[in-house]
């Protein structure tokens, strides 16, 4: 007999009014503000104590400095930089997304004593603005020889050091941005500065979605992780607007006092799509006997997920006789073979129940003991 | 599968085991006396684990850190009591079935 979903207190979720992401103004801070964090933070306390204690002393004319350059003076070393990528060029200045004020200052280590900056970064923005002035398509402007640009340049002769801030723009030793910060981004870009661009409008859709059903994207880094409703996978937000509204309503009718567990997007992804090939309609009561399972044999979806990966894990040895990578689509499978297994009279499609199917047979001793129990109470 | 809240000689622990006999007698080996779980409760897998994974989750600023590392003792002064509470709450409101045996 299926287990019937059992109503949990619904508490007020807090992160109706601690979400980063419903601001419709902009909030600004002085650089102090973020000087004072940082001097808070223990260790940036322990690396000073240490710079004092060691009595290092930094030379100010070390800093880098900005010059605007006439774009004949800049070099590329062709055995430090990538080969120019005329396709990313192109990308760049396509006329539905080129805007110049996105243009970068070009980093450059200059020869000394020579007007010579040699490009450790930004040789595809240098050699478009060049292209594109050479096209005569900025106003007044032909010669992109005689054309200045910002430059960011350090004196040096010493090439390993040039090789390694190229590396450094490039992304090491750079944070990166997350995957959550580019959807904050387009989020607060259409509720703060109302922005048009497509892009930023579906994000914003997205978000706005999961809101209605109090589920929230959050930063893997942010202290609300692991708060009811939160999610950290964000490549939830690329589902069809349909899955998505499906997958949050399901959460927050039935596990809204849990964190959302990354399984919840692929299960609800593959039985969408499953049901939709097949033409069958997913029903409330088949959502809430699937919540029963999970609730009354997993305690929620993060113990299913786990339980799902330790049978996919014995299912693949059983069956290949080695271990197979981790296929998400066992999820959905698991969960409809347990629901048949069980009583459930929902018709399932097909091909959910048979690319898996005998992994019921791997899954933990405790839940098959569960359905012994079950058949013997049925017989 | 069971779980376990062991009043230890700094701070509160709690955990989960399969044998809690086995569990007891680590923790006398590793501490220099005599290690006895104060509450115990038993369920199936998912949930216990489950049960242990919410107390972490929900107290994640009271939970002891050795550095980066994230324990299983609660620090600000818990005592059995308090988590017993918490716990028989947890079980109460989600419906999991966990029974007390100790």
């Amino acid at each position: 007999m299926l287990p019937e979903y059992q109503e949990v207190v619904r508490k007020p979720n807090v992160m109706k009014n601690r979400n980063p992401l419903q601001q419709s103004k902009a909030k600004v801070v002085p650089l102090a503000d973020r000087i004072a964090d940082l001097q808070n933070y223990k260790q940036w306390q322990k690396l000073i104590a240490e710079y004092k204690r060691q009595g290092i002393i930094l030379d100010p004319k070390l800093r880098p400095l900005i010059k605007m350059i006439k774009l004949k003076f800049i070099f590329i070393d062709e055995d430090i930089q990538r080969a120019l990528d005329a396709k990313h060029c192109t990308k760049i200045a396509g006329i539905e997304s080129f805007d110049p004020r996105y243009l970068q200052v070009i980093y450059c280590t200059k020869v000394p004593g020579k007007e010579e900056y040699h490009a450790n970064d930004a040789q595809h923005t240098a050699t478009l603005v060049a292209a594109l002035i050479d096209a005569g398509v900025f106003l007044n402007e032909s010669d992109w020889r005689e054309v200045e640009m910002p430059v960011l340049y350090i004196e040096t002769t010493n090439k390993a050091f040039a090789r390694k801030a190229f590396a450094l723009i490039n992304g090491k030793g750079k944070k990166k941005i997350s995957l959550w910060y580019e959807h904050r981004t387009k989020v607060l870009s259409v509720r703060i500065d109302k922005s048009t661009d497509p892009d930023d409008e579906e994000a914003e859709r997205k978000q706005t979605i999961c809101e209605k059903y109090h589920c929230y994207p959050v930063d893997t880094e942010s202290v609300f992780t692991g708060l009811p409703g939160t999610f950290t996978h964000m490549q939830a937000l690329n589902m069809d607007d349909d899955i998505l509204e499906m997958a949050c309503k399901f959460h927050n009718d039935y596990f809204h006092y849990d964190e959302i567990n990354g399984a919840l997007w692929f299960m609800m992804d593959d039985l969408y799509k499953a049901f939709s090939a097949a033409h069958i309609k997913i029903t409330d009561k088949f959502l809430a006997e699937l919540a029963g399972i999970l609730q009354g044999y997993f305690a929620g979806i993060a113990q299913f997920h786990e339980s799902v990966k330790g049978a996919h894990l014995r299912w693949g040895i059983y069956t290949y006789g080695y271990k197979v990578s981790w296929q998400d689509d066992a999820i959905a499978a698991l969960l409809v073979l347990m629901y048949q297994k069980l009583g459930g009279t929902q018709q399932i499609p097909q091909p959910l129940l048979d690319r898996f199917a005998k992994i019921l047979d791997f899954v933990d001793d405790d839940i098959k003991d569960l359905f012994v129990e079950k058949e013997l109470e049925l017989a | 599968m069971k779980f376990y809240i062991l009043p230890g000689p700094f701070r509160l622990g709690f955990g989960i085991t399969g044998d809690h006999e086995r569990r007891e007698k680590d923790y006398t080996g590793a501490w220099g006396g005599i290690a006895e779980f104060r509450y115990l409760f038993e369920g199936p897998t998912p949930h216990v684990k489950r049960l242990e994974n919410i107390i972490k989750t929900q107290n994640r600023d009271m939970l002891w850190k050795v550095d980066e590392w994230e324990t299983e003792w609660l620090d600000n002064n818990w005592t059995s009591e308090d988590l017993l509470e918490f716990v028989k709450t947890i079980i109460s409101e989600r419906h999991l079935p966990i029974k007390q045996i100790r």
